[in-house]
Parts: structure tokens; C-alpha cells; sequence
């Protein structure tokens, strides 16, 4: 049986396709109306696919050594000139994980999803859209190449902009998508072009390198050890930083880290189920994850690296900056994801490899929890979004209210559950690499624990400031977030080797960076390489709290404290005063503007392109138009010309055809002397 | 079944491989049994000879399935092909190359048949099944002259195609037009037919009285060997001849001159086979004969580059201008045919191989659109461009097919179109810089037929519905609304998507079939380029 799920891991991605596919027929003809089906279709898709994840899991628990380990098969799909592009697909720790969270995390949104869009008319659609996204993200996670990741990259783009534009009668959400997707294309642009920049300068490596691998592919992701120190020596630094920033574009787009991330926020007018998906578990990581790809090529070059770690600071810090000011319940936590999102870029930036990709894992369950909280919450509320009109939901809402709760908890940081463990490590990883990286880090692990509980206790205690009557909550949503609540506690310990799960596998000894030393070495005679992930590989063996785990708690518990505060039910100080006050007010402003970040866009586009682009538009019409009608106008003539031969008359035909041979054979006389 | 057959004539079809040809023996059964239906005294129904025909066809269809698993498939991992293993009482070469034909051939036909059921019951003559009967004659000639290898097969095959076509385009016989194409077809087909069998027999003349190509290649190099081409000035004027022969049928400039008024006049569902089935036929027997000589006597690259020239360009920009769908449809054959040209003017493994998948996505995507030709024409009884504008609105499905095989005609990235035009320019590139020329041209042509193409797709999208689309009534949204043609779309569109997306299958069968064409002799002295597929070691 483990077999049968091992060997035909490829028709993970294919079952979600399959449900889709049957929907869309069975729905286009009308064979069947109960929604159930619908939902059966595609969760039982998922379910087996996660039988799959599982059973890759126990496959990968049984190698030694399990980060080295890897199986890759391809497909020639299409030759072009000397180079084939391949299809398949590669099982190794990175993929195996996220697997499992995919799987896990959609099958319970699945469920969930039934709950939230019983009512909606578009229901069937929206579980066809689940179902190819779920083929897309798959189909992306086992890809075993740049090429077919890319292909999977912009499928999963589509699948992200259909969702977020679900409600496209709703103004705001038609101009969401469309941000979303004007967003990812700058990213995509410039991950394309350093795709070819990259196989540009490495076409000659590619070719012998195929040709003494075969049965692997081009740009597959396990040759990057080898290749990125060659393309580093063909294009030199200079070049190599700008096809590594190229490449970095396509994620911070994805991974909405600055200045690309502005489409995150507004991505929240999806459904629900969806932000918690796509835009917080899933998607969002697949910038992450391709980073992690393609390590080598950041391995390699310090200064790639650097941009890697300053970009993902940054954005934590911003994105939790703009979370303080937040009133909206979904965009609070949408700002929230930036900024963890944030954090797993600069662990990868800093070297901490395994760090970024664990707080990844972990990130997911509790903020896809998060999500599903907020949704019941709204759900509850008659659609209401803004945490001014909610408090006091706790008796009405207590099983959200407790899940919520956890999720907090670990988003925080602190003690013991699972978001601690992934961002200690990221920490760590940063205080070794440089110390205003760090610092910044632990600011917003301040701040991260004070916005998120300034939700809570916004939300969950007080009184209820609202008007809409509240509901219960609705059973089938409910489950899902009692799932998730438990990994969200302990899968961090689970997997960081503490008491008492000292026997458990240990996150860090399964994902670890592909070692380019050796070659790196061989190549360039011991210059300095950013970004030695193995350091961190048992850093909690044993010990329950290091140095760092006791500041990022002591940090956490302050930012608990001034939330509880501010915001309790007993606030200290009125806080609208306290906005008043020059510095703060200013910042303020600073914040909840979103540092401007949208009108520096508005005006780039009116000030620079509109008319840059209104020149080009009259250096078009006038000189480039002119020629084109011309050209179009003489071929169209002498279009009318020709048919004049077309007389009709079948006389006129067969002299052409004498003529014509009479012709050709002269010429053909005249071709042979 | 061993028992009811004679031993003599057991041994007779053992010896010669009859067993290749039985799905040409099923049309033959099902065209005699259309004709005795036709004149026996029995219920005279229409509806019967198309279900006869169509499952025939299918059953044929079947029997080609049977024969790629049982003989072809086999080969795929030999090379050691001989010519005796397929051929066919010393006329026919049945061979992989002839089942890839013979297959798009009876899917074509296949189309067709579905596309006609409304149509020849509406405007039935007097004799029903007679269409089926006509129908089913040039299908069995287009399946002979994909595999003939003997001049006078040859000559045979070719005409009973040809003179089923005369009889089919004339079909609708109160209906002026069509009679005026019917009578133009067969006085213009007549003239070609004498020219193209001048050359015949010129041929035969020059080879020393031999009918079967493998014969005829002997012979000429032996004798033409020592003179070399310039000695023999009848051999320019006989291959003249027999190109411009292949060049009517296959509707190449110059002489293309009865292709629009025909495909006007004739029954669409007639339009639409004369336009895939008849071409494909046309390719297939071309390529095994004009391959034959082209190797005897070099030189003549120019010749058929003029023709591939004047194909593409008289076809893209008279399609500029044409108000109606049918002749702009006639056009862009005319320049599609110009394409392929072009990769028998390269004369190389790969551009044949790139003819074919050519073939295969032609049949395909150009069917698809007659197809929505004849959907919308049952609609509303208009075939003029300006009638399909606003479409979008009222048959959204509909349009988006359409675009599809638009798009895909036009040659963009994703349909199989795409592919075929890549494939074949690049065997072109492959040929060397003697034909850069040839591309530039190629691609230029290709961005003319953009603008064609598109407009039509401009006008279902943004344009204000005609009259005819908005007198339409609202979608019925049943399953009962899927009709025989909404079958063909169908297929035509996953075929043309599917194509597009396992272009490398299609294009390495091509590659195969190509290897294992009898003349393998003919290839080993030219430059062939490295032959891409998988464990094909030669």
C-alpha cells in the first residue's frame, strides 16, 4: 500500500484536477445539484493526496541521511533545438513537507469552506477554482525544475487572482485581483528574465552536464549546487547579483515583501477560506519555497544574500508596523502574514536555511487558524469586518474564541508553542549574521505579540460595541480549527527534539541547505561564503530555552503586557489622547498610511509612466502608426489586385495553368545550367 | 473463418499482406452496400446510409487501432524495416507512413460524415445515399494514394478521389452555384489531370517502362548516373508536369485559381473535405512520389520554393480581402499549403517529419472551424464574416471555439498551430542559410494572416451583434442540445489543445514514420540532421 502511494506520488496533483474536472461537466450539464457532492469531490481529492504526503513521510523518515536523499523523475515533454524541457517529479525533504502542508492545511479549509459558502451561489464554482488551485500549488511543490515550477508558478497566480475576484461584483474585489495580478507580473517579469539570464550563462554547463546525467532535467533544482558557482564564474559578481535579484523578484511578489506587497491587503476581499489558504498558508510560502529551490544561488554570493536578508526584514518590520493600526480584523492578520513572511525571507537571507522553512511549517497551521478564527468571527458578525464594531464574542463564540487564542499564542512567540521554536531559531540565525538585522527582528517579535493580542483582546473580551446580531457558531467550521489548533501547539516542540519528543525527527536534520562548499572551494580559492545553514541543525537538543528563546519570550510577554494594557479590559490610558501626542501622531499617520507605499505607486504611474507613455502614445500614432497603415494599406491593395485575377472564368484558369508550367519549366531549365 | 476461404486465395492475401489494407476493403464494403441499398427496392432512407457510413467508417477506424498495436506498433522499436514486410500486391506500401495518412484520412472523413447529417438530409436528392456513396469513394481513393507505389495506382487512386470530389461539389443539383463549381472543378481538374499524366508517362518513357517507383529509382540512377541532368531536357519539363499535377490538388499557387469559386459553391461539409482530407491525400501521395524524384534530380528546390512562395503570399493577402467565411477559409488553405511547401523544399528528415505533425493539427483545427461554419450556418444561413460579430453574447461557447482554431490557424503559442509552424520553420533553419529567405517570408506571411485571422475573433468579441446573432434565441442549456456537430468541435478543440500540449508524441510517430518510409536508400545519401527520438539508434 505505502507503495502504491510512493510510486504514483505524481497523481497528487492529478486528483484535485480530476474532482475539477468532473465538476465542471457534471455541473455544465446539470446531472447534479447537492452541493455535497461538490465538496465530496474535491476533499476526498485532497484526502488522498495527503495519503500520499503521509506515506512519503514515513519513506523519508526511513532514509539516512534524509537531507541528501532524493528521488527525481521526468518527462521529455517538448524539444526545442538542442534543449529539452522536462516534466516530473522530485520527492525529497523540501517537497515531502510541503506536502503534508498543503494536503493537511487544504483538506481542512475544504471542510471549512462548506460551512462558510453554503449559501453563496456560486458554491460549485468555487469549489472547482479550490480544486485547480490545489493542482497548481501541488503540481508547483513537486516540480523538479525552474521551468515547470515557473509554468505551476503562474497557474497557481491565476488560480490566486480567480479567488480573490470571487465576489467580482464587489468593486473592491475586482480592483484586489487585479492589483494581485498586475503585483505578480512585475515579480513574474523579473523571474523570468533571470531564468534566462541564469541559463543564458550557463547553456554550455547545461548541455554536458544533461548529457552525463540523463534522466534529469534542465534547471533541475538538485544541479544548482553545481551550476550557481559556474554561472557565478561565467557572468561575475556584478551580474550574478542582478540575475540573483531578478530571481528574488518573482518570490517577494509572491511572498509580498517590499516593495511588491501592497497587493496582500487588498487580497483580503476574497473569501475567507481563501485568505486562509492562499494568502497566509500556502501560496504566499511558495515564494519561500523557491527560494529554498534555488539556495545555491544565494549560497554563493554574499551580496545576493544580503538583499535576500535586508528585503525580509524590511518587510517584517513594515508589515508589523501597519499591523498596529489595523482595524480590519482580516487586514490586522493579512499585515501580520507579511511580516512573518517577512521573517522566513531573512532566515533564508541570514543563512538559517532550515530556520525560515520550519517557521514556514509552523507559520501555517496557526495562521491559517487565525484565518478560519476571523472568518467564523465575521461568519458570526453578518459579514462585519472591523474589530471597533466586535468585543466581548467570548461567551458567544467560545471554541473560535480558544483556537483564536492558541494561534496567538504561537504567532507570539511564546513559551512552548510552536511558533517559538521556529522563530527562535530565525533569531538566532539572525544575531549570528548581523546585529540591525537582528535588532529589527526583535522589534517586531515586540510588536508582533502586541498587534496580535490587540486583536484579541479587541475582538474576544470587553463588551460588544457592534449592532448586528450575533450567531452561534457553525459546527462544520468549527472543526477544522480544533484540528489545526493542535499542530499549531505542538508541532513545533514535536519536531525541535525537546522534551519529551527526544525521539521524534528533528525538523533541522531533514531540510538542510545543499552544500556548495566543496565546489565553491574548488572554484574560487577560499573567498568567503555567505550562509552555512547546518549551524543551527541541533540547537534545541536537550535544553528547553536558550539565550535568544529567553529575550523573544521576555520581548513577547512585554508586548502581552502593554496589549493587556492598552487594550484590556481595564485600558490604563485613553488612547485616543495618546494618538494626539506629536511623535506618535506622526507615526501613526506613517502607519496606518501604510507608509505611503500606494501613493508613491499612484503617483509614479500619473507623474513618470502616464507620461512617458502618452509621448510614446504620440511618437506611435504619428511615425510608427503612419508606417504600419502604410504597410497594411499596400498589401490590402494589392490583396484587391490579386483577386481581380480571380475572374470566375474557367478559360482565364487553365491558361494560367499552361502559362504557369511553361514557366516553371524554364525556370527549372535555367536552375539546372 | 480460415474454412470459408478458399486455400488459394488464402495463400494469395497471406503472401501479399492483405490483412494492411482491410480497413480500405470495410469503406469498399460499405460503399457497395450503400449503392445496392441505393437501387434495391427496399424503404429508401437517408438516415440509414449516414448511420451505415458512419459506423463504417468507425469500424474502419477500429481496424486501423488494430493494426498500429499489431504491425506498427512493433516497429517503433525495430529499424530493420524491408520493403516486402508492407507491401501490397507490388502497388501499395502500406507502411507507418501510409497508417498515419490513412488515419487522419478516415477521421477527416469521420468529421465529415458528422458534419453532414443535417445538411444532406435538407437538401437530399433524389436518391438516397447516393452523397454516402461519393463520399465513401473518395475516402477509399485518398487511402490508396497514401500508400500507392506504382504509377498507375497511383493515376487511379488519384482520380477516383478526384471524380468523387467533381460529383460531391456538384452535389446540390437545383442549386446554380454549386453546379458552376461542380462544372469549373472538373474542367480545371480535367486539364491538370492530362498534365499531370503527360508527366506520368514521360516518366515512364525516361525510366524504361516501369511502373513501381522502387523499379523507377533503380532504373533512372543507373541510367541518368553517367549524363548527368543537364543532358536530358525532357526531364525538367516531365517533372514540371507531374508537381504542377500534385499542385492542383493540392490547390498550390499558381494553380489555385478553382479553389475559391469551388469551396464557395460546394456544400460546406464538401468545402470542409476537399479542404483536409483531399490536401492530406494530396500530401501523403505526394511526398512518397515528388520524394522519389526529388532525389534523382536535385536542383529543383527552386522550382517548389516558387510555388511555396506565391502559395503563401497570393493565399494571405487575397484572404485580406474576402467577405466570406468559406473563401477566406479557401485562402488560408491556399497559404497553409504554402507552408508545407516549404518543408519539401528543405528536402530533409525533419522537414517532412514537420509536414506531417503539420498534417495531423491542420486536420484538426482546420475541420474545428468548418465545423463552427456550419453550426453557425445552420443557425442562421449566413456565411459572411460580418454575421459572426456580437457572437460572444449570444453563443459564448461557440466564439471561444472558434477563436481557438482561429488562434491556432494563425499560429499561436499553446495550440498545436503553433507547434506545427515551429517545427517546420525550424527544420527549415535546419537546412541552412540557402533558405533563410524562405523564413522571413514564412513569418512575414504568418503575421498578415494575424490580421485575418483575428478580425474575425475582433469582431464575435467586441463588436455589436449583427442582425443574424441578435435574432438568435437564449442558449438552450441541456445536454439534449449537444449535437453530432458539437461532437466534432469538441474533439477538434482537445485535439488541437492536446497537440499543442504532447507535441513531442506526435512529432517523434512523424520522425518514425518518416524513418521507416520504404525509401529509406533515398535518405541515406542526403544530410539528415540527428534524429530526435528515443532509442532509435541507426
Amino acid at each position: 500500500m505505502q507503495y502504491y502511494f510512493l510510486n504514483n506520488i505524481w497523481m497528487v496533483p492529478v486528483y484535485p484536477l480530476i474532482a475539477a474536472v468532473i465538476i465542471l461537466i457534471c455541473r455544465s450539464l446539470d446531472l447534479y445539484r447537492s452541493k455535497e457532492i461538490s465538496m465530496g469531490l474535491v476533499v476526498g481529492s485532497t484526502f488522498l493526496g495527503f495519503l500520499h504526503a503521509v506515506a512519503a513521510c514515513f519513506w523519508l523518515f526511513a532514509q539516512d541521511p534524509a537531507h541528501t536523499v532524493f528521488v527525481e523523475k521526468n518527462l521529455e515533454w517538448l524539444h526545442a533545438g538542442p534543449f529539452t524541457f522536462s516534466i516530473g517529479y522530485l520527492l525529497d525533504s523540501m517537497s515531502v513537507m510541503m506536502l503534508v502542508v498543503v494536503t493537511f492545511i487544504s483538506m481542512l479549509i475544504q471542510i471549512y469552506t462548506h460551512g462558510y459558502m453554503e449559501k453563496d451561489p456560486g458554491y460549485s464554482k468555487f469549489y472547482v477554482y479550490l480544486a485547480l488551485f490545489n493542482f497548481s500549488m501541488l503540481g508547483l511543490v513537486l516540480s523538479t525544475n525552474l521551468f515547470q515550477m515557473y509554468i505551476f508558478w503562474e497557474l497557481v497566480g491565476v488560480c490566486s487572482y480567480l479567488l480573490i475576484g470571487f465576489w467580482f461584483t464587489r468593486p473592491a474585489a475586482a480592483k484586489a485581483c487585479v492589483k494581485a495580478f498586475l503585483m505578480n507580473r512585475v515579480g513574474d517579469f523579473g523571474l523570468l528574465l533571470g531564468i534566462l539570464g541564469f541559463l543564458y550563462c550557463s547553456m554550455g554547463w547545461w548541455q554536458s552536464y544533461l548529457s552525463h546525467n540523463p534522466g534529469t532535467s534542465l534547471l533541475s533544482f538538485h544541479a544548482f549546487a553545481l551550476a550557481a558557482p559556474h554561472v557565478l564564474v561565467v557572468a561575475g559578481p556584478g551580474l550574478f547579483t542582478l540575475i540573483a535579484f531578478l530571481i528574488l523578484m518573482g518570490p517577494m511578489a509572491k511572498s509580498a515583501q517590499v516593495p511588491l506587497h501592497t497587493w496582500l491587503p487588498d487580497a483580503m476581499e476574497g473569501p475567507t477560506p481563501i485568505s486562509a489558504l492562499i494568502h497566509a498558508a500556502t501560496m504566499v510560502a511558495a515564494g519561500i519555497y523557491l527560494v529554498g529551490r534555488v539556495y545555491p544561488i544565494f549560497q554563493v554570493s554574499p551580496s545576493a544574500t544580503a538583499i535576500v536578508a535586508v528585503v525580509g526584514a524590511l518587510t517584517a518590520f513594515i508589515g508589523a508596523t501597519i499591523a498596529l493600526t489595523q482595524t480590519d480584523i482580516k487586514k490586522a492578520l493579512a499585515y501580520s502574514t507579511m511580516s512573518q513572511l517577512g521573517f522566513m525571507m531573512t532566515a533564508m537571507g541570514v543563512g538559517a536555511f532550515a530556520a525560515g522553512l520550519f517557521h514556514l511549517f509552523t507559520h501555517a497551521f496557526f495562521k491559517a487558524m487565525l484565518f478560519l478564527c476571523s472568518g467564523s468571527v465575521i461568519h458570526a458578525c453578518e459579514d462585519e469586518q472591523d474589530m471597533r464594531n466586535m468585543g466581548g464574542l467570548w461567551s458567544k463564540l467560545p471554541i473560535t474564541a480558544w483556537t483564536y487564542l492558541i494561534g496567538t499564542i504561537a504567532i507570539s512567540g511564546l513559551i512552548w508553542f510552536s511558533g517559538f521554536w521556529s522563530k527562535d531559531m530565525i533569531l538566532e540565525g539572525a544575531k549570528e549574521y548581523a546585529t540591525p538585522i537582528f535588532a529589527l527582528l526583535v522589534l517586531t517579535a515586540f510588536m508582533t505579540a502586541f498587534y496580535m493580542f490587540r486583536t484579541f483582546f479587541l475582538t474576544f473580551t470587553g463588551s460588544y460595541r457592534g449592532s448586528a446580531h450575533v450567531h452561534h457558531e457553525s459546527k462544520v467550521m468549527v472543526y477544522p480549527l480544533v484540528v489545526l489548533a493542535v499542530p499549531s501547539i505542538v508541532i513545533g516542540a514535536m519536531l525541535s527534539g525537546v522534551a519529551p519528543f527526544e525521539h521524534w525527527p528533528v525538523f533541522a536534520a531533514y531540510i538542510q541547505p545543499p552544500d556548495v562548499t566543496p565546489v565553491v572551494m574548488g572554484m574560487l580559492h577560499g573567498s568567503t561564503i555567505a550562509g552555512h545553514g547546518a549551524v543551527h541543525e541541533t540547537v534545541h537538543h536537550g535544553a528547553w530555552i536558550s539565550e535568544i528563546g529567553l529575550l523573544s519570550l521576555g520581548i513577547g510577554l512585554a508586548g502581552v503586557a502593554l496589549a493587556f494594557l492598552l487594550y484590556g479590559p481595564k485600558p490604563i490610558m485613553n488612547l485616543e489622547q495618546f494618538k494626539q501626542k506629536p511623535v506618535i501622531a506622526s507615526l501613526n499617520r506613517l502607519f496606518s498610511r501604510k507608509w505611503y507605499f500606494d501613493e508613491l505607486y499612484a503617483g509614479f504611474v500619473e507623474k513618470v509612466y502616464l507620461v512617458f507613455a502618452k509621448a510614446s502614445a504620440r511618437f506611435d500614432s504619428g511615425s510608427i502608426d503612419g508606417l504600419v497603415n502604410w504597410t497594411g494599406r499596400s498589401v490590402s491593395s494589392s490583396g484587391a489586385a490579386l483577386k481581380e485575377l480571380q475572374t470566375g472564368r474557367v478559360q482565364t484558369y487553365i491558361a494560367v495553368i499552361f502559362y504557369a508550367i511553361l514557366v516553371l519549366s524554364l525556370l527549372f531549365i535555367y536552375s539546372l545550367l | 473463418m480460415e474454412s470459408f476461404i478458399p486455400p488459394l486465395l488464402m495463400n494469395f492475401m497471406v503472401n501479399n499482406n492483405v490483412a494492411l489494407i482491410n480497413p480500405e476493403i470495410l469503406i469498399l464494403a460499405v460503399l457497395i452496400t450503400n449503392l445496392l441499398l441505393a437501387c434495391s427496392p427496399l424503404k429508401k432512407d437517408q438516415e440509414f446510409s449516414w448511420w451505415l457510413s458512419l459506423t463504417g467508417t468507425g469500424l474502419a477506424l477500429v481496424s486501423l487501432g488494430i493494426l498500429f498495436v499489431n504491425v506498427y506498433f512493433p516497429t517503433l522499436m525495430d529499424n530493420q524495416i524491408t520493403i516486402q514486410q508492407h507491401g501490397v500486391m507490388n502497388v501499395l506500401q502500406v507502411d507507418l507512413f501510409s497508417w498515419v495518412i490513412r488515419t487522419l484520412l478516415t477521421l477527416g472523413t469521420f468529421f465529415v460524415l458528422l458534419l453532414t447529417r443535417r445538411y444532406v438530409e435538407e437538401k437530399a436528392s433524389d436518391i438516397p445515399g447516393e452523397f454516402y456513396v461519393v463520399l465513401m469513394g473518395a475516402l477509399l481513393g485518398g487511402m490508396l494514394m497514401a500508400s500507392a507505389v506504382d504509377l498507375v495506382m497511383l493515376f487511379v487512386a488519384l482520380e477516383t478521389l478526384g471524380i468523387s470530389s467533381y460529383i460531391l461539389v456538384g452535389y446540390l443539383r437545383g442549386d446554380l452555384k454549386s453546379a458552376e463549381a461542380a462544372l469549373k472543378y472538373l474542367l480545371y481538374g480535367g486539364a491538370s489531370t492530362a498534365v499531370l499524366l503527360f508527366g506520368l508517362s514521360l516518366l515512364y518513357g525516361v525510366s524504361g517502362g516501369n511502373t513501381q517507383y522502387a523499379a523507377i529509382a533503380d532504373q533512372l540512377q543507373r541510367q541518368l548516373a553517367p549524363f548527368g541532368h543537364a543532358m536530358m531536357p525532357v526531364v525538367p519539363v516531365m517533372l514540371t508536369m507531374i508537381m504542377a499535377g500534385f499542385a492542383f490538388k493540392l490547390s498550390a499557387a499558381p494553380f489555385h485559381m478553382w479553389t475559391p469559386d469551388v469551396y464557395e459553391g460546394a456544400p460546406t461539409p464538401v468545402t470542409a473535405f476537399l479542404s483536409v482530407v483531399s490536401k492530406i491525400a494530396g500530401f501523403g501521395a505526394a511526398i512518397r512520389l515528388l520524394y522519389l524524384l526529388l532525389t534523382l534530380f536535385g536542383q529543383w528546390a527552386n522550382v517548389l520554393s516558387v510555388l511555396a512562395v506565391l502559395s503563401m503570399t497570393i493565399g494571405n493577402v487575397v484572404a485580406l480581402k474576402q467577405q466570406n467565411v468559406k473563401r477566406l477559409l479557401a485562402y488560408s488553405t491556399i497559404a497553409h499549403v504554402g507552408y508545407m511547401l516549404t518543408a519539401m523544399v528543405v528536402f530533409s528528415l525533419n522537414g517532412i517529419s514537420s509536414l506531417l505533425y503539420y498534417l495531423m493539427t491542420y486536420l484538426f483545427m482546420n475541420l474545428g472551424a468548418f465545423a463552427v461554419v456550419i453550426y453557425f450556418a445552420n443557425l442562421t444561413g449566413r456565411e459572411d464574416i460580418q454575421a459572426f460579430a456580437g457572437l460572444v453574447r449570444k453563443r459564448p461557447g461557440l466564439a471561444l471555439m472558434f477563436t481557438i482554431f482561429l488562434l491556432s490557424l494563425a499560429g499561436i503559442p499553446i495550440t498545436a498551430g503553433f507547434f506545427a509552424k515551429f517545427f517546420l520553420f525550424q527544420s527549415v533553419v535546419e537546412g541552412g542559410t540557402n533558405y533563410i529567405w524562405l523564413i522571413v517570408l514564412g513569418l512575414l506571411n504568418s503575421t498578415i494572416s494575424l490580421y485575418y485571422y483575428l478580425n474575425i475573433v475582433r469582431l464575435m468579441v467586441i463588436a455589436e451583434p449583427s442582425d443574424a446573432v441578435a435574432a438568435l434565441p437564449a442558449e438552450p442549456n441541456s445536454i439534449q442540445s449537444i449535437s453530432s456537430l458539437g461532437v466534432v468541435m469538441t474533439i477538434c478543440l482537445l485535439a488541437t489543445l492536446g497537440l499543442g500540449f504532447f507535441a513531442n508524441p506526435a512529432y517523434d510517430l512523424s520522425v518514425q514514420a518518416m524513418t521507416q518510409m520504404a525509401f529509406k536508400n533515398v535518405f541515406q545519401h542526403i544530410q539528415v540532421s540527428a534524429v530526435p527520438f528515443p532509442g532509435g539508434g541507426h
